[in-house]
């Protein structure tokens, strides 16, 4: 004789475990149901807990207020102590610099420049360079009487922000007449104004850089920009936020920063956010705030543009300046985007044009990064008797400069500055590559870069064979002469180095990152590891490319991406796309989106609008095509597409995503995986069945940066892998990425929540799995991790015919 | 274990009637009846309205092994004058090993159970029992809760979020 069961534990049970508990805990299990609700939050039980952990709460308890709402709001005020940046929606591609130069009451230098288009002097600071050798700008006359401006204007002019007004005269340091350092400063976000004290504050810098010409006269080289909190450089995404708060509005910044309730809204487990640093190119752009509802990118363009004559832009065009800004304004067209409203026409004129600029822009940049090898560290080591004749101060302003510590005593910085000299002298090579480390190490104290270049010497002699040239400047020549050579081979070259924000760098995914690799494990490196590629001529095969573009809309609009670029690139038969979060009724505009790839099939969810969504693209005509899996119950989210080719069945699908809370998990494994499986299966019966996408697992250890930490996490369950291998792999599918490298990491995807690509921490989630009767015929099953602009990569595979 | 004729047997009764037979010593472990016997309230027959049989025979299991124990430990001292480090660390773990075992009940029963230690005030029980459901909660989200101890969530989508967002410092992702 049983007891009928309760529908949940006694209450007297909760009270009991209840003590046992930890607050965090409480406030989950306060979520259960409305029993766990009254018992786990009771006053009785978090009154102790509130006292205990705030004693001063005993006075406000008694009138009335419940004690776990009172610990709730201590708790976050104390969480708040820890300094939580604000979410980052400025991205340093949204803004233009202006900076002018006068002399007396003339106007020597006014450039604008696009934010993306100053060089960063490293990565991981808010400090860039102008150059401005090509303008020919002639000082007469004495450097005191100098004066500047910097402004930064938001693109689409929604806004602007004065850097420097023309307040207080440079200053030069040691007798160096080639710099003039001037700074102001800076008011601080909000109602704090009245709490920092002088040398605390935000100041902005501005170094005008003076050389001689060839006639003997001086000219203005360059200009170096930077935003200074207490004497140090600030880091970049903390001079992005500085700059967010005047120029998107403090209600941005402030309250943004709890998001209480996050629900597997996203389809990925990791929010979707994105790193702001910056790539100049690559990354993707946030679009613009004033238009991102926009469908017609090309308009907009031409709207900002007038907007930006009319501004004070044309009042600068006194001297040299207006040939910049005519130059400048060239580079700022947008990328080539061929999105719903452009026709095909136009759309390649505009692609040409912009190549055209791209061209000119990363002329422009590496010709800069020639020159920004910093000069002082040039200095200190032809002359480092001069070192010693400096006063402490002028010493420290040196070593700021340079990036290393400015602690210590006059013998210490000293001796830092020479060996940081020598330690550049001897990896010169590697200089360019220690940089993009800092920003990972950027917690640590910059004492650490002797280390960090230390470390760069190692993993670019391993990784970067075609660094064979000692030299910088010769390396960099020569990328510079195949920039500017015209064929269509190099271009198409260059536009993979301009997606990769690592131009002649070490790439992150060349580099083994796994929590618990094995002795075997090595990275995938595409640039080494894939096969010559085949003539067409001669044998017949396809070429397949698949990616989850995580909103393709998205994609389409940033910057640096261009689909017909990746086709020329790639030269892919079949494109199949994954998460494209198009609506039905935007399909239209998205049929001709790669000349020459007439055929495409899309499918969109339409339980839930703008999510998920699948693609083929294809230039061979299918023979047929079909939606879903032909079972109501799994076909309302447009997760599949499948075409028919005369010598196989290909499948382009989006697994669903267990979610957060694993709450689809049981869905994924015992509904979808078994009934694509089957629908596989049935295929194959009449032809070879591939299946790519996005499958939403990592298939074992390897697949993964974070084994042990993932256990629990959508993708790497065991429930997931296993039902991965007994639908998939072990009914006759092959993983052709894994056939061909057994011991190869390589990931296709990087959540942004651990850095994105940067630190190369990601999943292996998007396959190729062909039957196990033409695994053979796949020459090459491959990664693309360099294309940017989601945080999938593409992966392919060649497979002959 | 050997155990002298002369100690009293106390009959213990489930509220579905049914009857066991402990030691004085078993029955001195429910802090409870150990109350009534000291209070001399009852001699032999106490009836227990708020135990069911089953699980009062798991409470007097638990408690037979764990005067087991403390009388084997004790007789060991006894034996050897001291108690030697590694013996008594030995049969330490035995027992956590054994009480590890007997956790290994369904959530019901876990909870029945903590009921019953908590009624009889059995403390080396209430504290096991509690604990285990408790680490059954932690670190989980309300839904894997849920599914964990069998709940219909009786709340409404705006009734959850409503309490989620009081404490959303409970719900931030760490690394």
């Amino acid at each position: 004789m049983k007891p009928e069961r309760p529908k949940t534990p006694p209450w007297e049970v909760l009270l009991l475990i209840s003590h046992f508990l930890q607050p965090k805990t409480l406030a989950k299990a306060s979520c259960v149901c409305k029993s766990w609700r009254e018992v786990f939050s009771s006053d009785h039980l978090w009154r102790p807990i509130c006292l205990a952990s705030y004693p001063c709460s005993s006075h406000l308890l008694v009138s009335g207020l419940s004690p776990y709402h009172l610990f709730s709001l201590f708790f976050s005020a104390s969480k708040r102590r820890y300094n939580h940046p604000s979410p980052l929606d400025l991205y340093l591609n949204q803004l233009f610099f202006t900076v002018e130069i006068f002399h007396g009451e003339e106007t020597l230098v006014s450039v604008l420049k696009p934010g993306e288009g100053a060089v960063p002097k490293d990565d991981c600071t808010f400090r860039f360079e102008i150059d401005l050798t090509a303008d020919n700008v002639t000082l007469v006359g004495g450097i005191g009487e100098l004066t500047v401006g910097w402004m930064v204007v938001m693109k689409g002019v929604d806004g602007a922000f004065a850097m420097m007004e023309r307040e207080g005269k440079g200053r030069t340091v040691g007798g160096d007449q080639t710099k003039v350092w001037f700074n102001e400063k800076l008011p601080v976000p909000g109602c704090c104004k009245g709490l920092m004290h002088d040398g605390t504050g935000i100041e902005a810098e501005m170094v005008v850089e003076i050389g001689e010409g060839d006639n003997g006269k001086k000219m203005v080289e360059r200009v170096g920009l930077g935003l200074m909190s207490g004497c140090r450089y600030v880091a970049l995404e903390d001079g992005l936020r500085y700059l967010q708060y005047f120029l998107l509005g403090n209600e941005k910044t402030g309250t943004r920063n709890s998001e209480p309730f996050l629900f597997a809204d996203t389809e990925q487990a990791p929010p979707k956010r994105q790193i702001p640093i910056l790539p100049p190119h690559g990354s993707p752009a946030r679009p613009y705030s004033s238009s991102s509802s926009s469908p017609m990118p090309l308009l907009r363009a031409s709207f900002s543009l007038l907007l930006l004559s009319n501004h004070r832009l044309l009042h600068w065009n006194s001297r040299g300046g207006a040939s910049v800004v005519v130059r400048n304004i060239e580079k700022m067209k947008p990328q080539p985007r061929s999105s719903y409203s452009s026709r095909p026409d136009s759309r390649v004129a505009v692609t040409k044009q912009a190549q055209q600029s791209n061209e000119a822009c990363v002329e422009s940049v590496l010709k800069e990064d020639t020159i920004s090898i910093s000069s002082e560290i040039e200095q200190v080591r032809s002359d480092p008797d001069k070192l010693q004749s400096m006063t402490i101060r002028e010493l420290r302003e040196i070593t700021r400069r340079v990036g290393i510590s400015t602690k210590g005593t006059k013998k210490e910085l000293v001796s830092a500055l020479l060996s940081s000299a020598n330690v550049t002298n001897d990896g010169k090579d590697s200089s360019s590559s220690a940089t993009q480390n800092i920003p990972s190490k950027r917690k640590e104290s910059y004492s650490a870069i002797e280390e960090t270049v230390e470390d760069a010497a190692i993993i670019s002699k391993s990784t970067i064979k075609q660094k064979k040239s000692r030299n910088k400047d010769n390396l960099v020549q020569s990328t510079v002469i195949k920039a500017t050579s015209v064929t269509e081979n190099t271009q198409l070259e260059l536009s993979t180095d301009l997606q990769d924000p690592l131009v002649g760098q070490v790439e992150p995914w060349t580099i083994l990152t796994h929590k618990n690799p094995k002795p075997e494990w090595i990275p995938y490196n595409p640039r080494s590891m894939r096969p010559p590629p085949l003539c067409r001529d001669n044998i017949k095969f396809v070429k397949l490319l698949s990616w989850n573009v995580n909103g393709l809309r998205a994609l389409l609009k940033s910057k640096g991406f261009s689909a017909i670029q990746l086709a020329q690139r790639e030269d892919f038969d079949v494109l199949c796309l994954q998460e494209t979060k198009i609506q039905e009724k935007d399909v239209k505009y998205l049929k001709e989106l790669i000349e020459g790839y007439t055929n495409s099939f899309w499918t969109c969810s339409v339980s839930k609008l703008g999510y998920s969504g699948t693609a083929i693209i294809s230039r061979i005509k299918p023979i047929s095509i079909s939606y879903g899996l032909g079972v109501p119950d799994h076909d309302s989210e447009g997760r599949l597409v499948t075409v028919e080719f005369d010598n196989f069945y290909l499948l382009c699908s989006y697994v669903p995503n267990s979610g957060d809370g694993l709450k689809r998990l049981n869905y994924r494994v015992t509904e979808w995986d078994p009934s694509l499986s089957n629908y596989m299966k049935e295929l194959e019966k009449s032809k070879p069945v591939i299946l790519t996408g996005d499958l939403n697992c990592a298939h074992q250890e390897i697949d993964i940066f974070n084994p042990a930490g993932n256990k629990r996490s959508a993708g790497f369950t065991i429930e997931e892998r296993e039902s991965f291998e007994k639908c998939y792999l072990s009914r006759g599918f092959v993983d052709t990425f894994r056939k061909q490298h057994p011991n190869v990491v390589g990931y296709t995807y990087w959540g942004y929540r651990h850095g994105g690509r940067k630190t190369n921490k990601g999943w292996r989630l998007d396959y190729f799995l062909v039957s196990d009767s033409i695994a053979d015929k796949v020459y090459d099953s491959y990664i693309l991790p360099d294309i940017a602009g989601s945080d999938h990569c593409p992966i392919g595979v060649v497979l002959k015919l | 274990m050997a155990r002298s004729s002369t100690e009293n047997m106390i009959t213990l009764m489930s509220s579905d009637g049914e009857e066991f037979m402990v030691t004085e010593k078993v029955a001195r472990e429910c802090t409870t009846i150990r109350n009534m016997l000291e209070d001399d309230c009852v001699i032999t027959n106490i009836p227990l309205p708020n135990v069911t049989s089953d699980i009062l025979s798991m409470v007097i299991e638990y408690c037979m092994e764990h005067v087991a124990a403390a009388e084997k430990a004790a007789a060991e001292t006894a034996e050897k004058g001291s108690s030697s480090a590694p013996a008594a660390a030995k049969a330490n773990k035995d027992l956590e090993e054994w009480d590890k075992a007997f956790m290994n009940v369904d959530v019901y029963t876990l909870c029945d159970l903590i009921l019953a230690a908590n009624y009889l005030n059995v403390s080396g029980l209430l504290d096991l029992t509690i604990q285990t459901a408790a680490n059954l909660i932690k670190g989980k989200s309300p839904e894997q809760i849920r599914k964990t101890f069998h709940i219909q969530n009786d709340l409404s989508l705006e009734e959850e979020e409503k309490i989620r967002s009081q404490t959303p410092w409970a719900f931030e992702k760490s690394e």
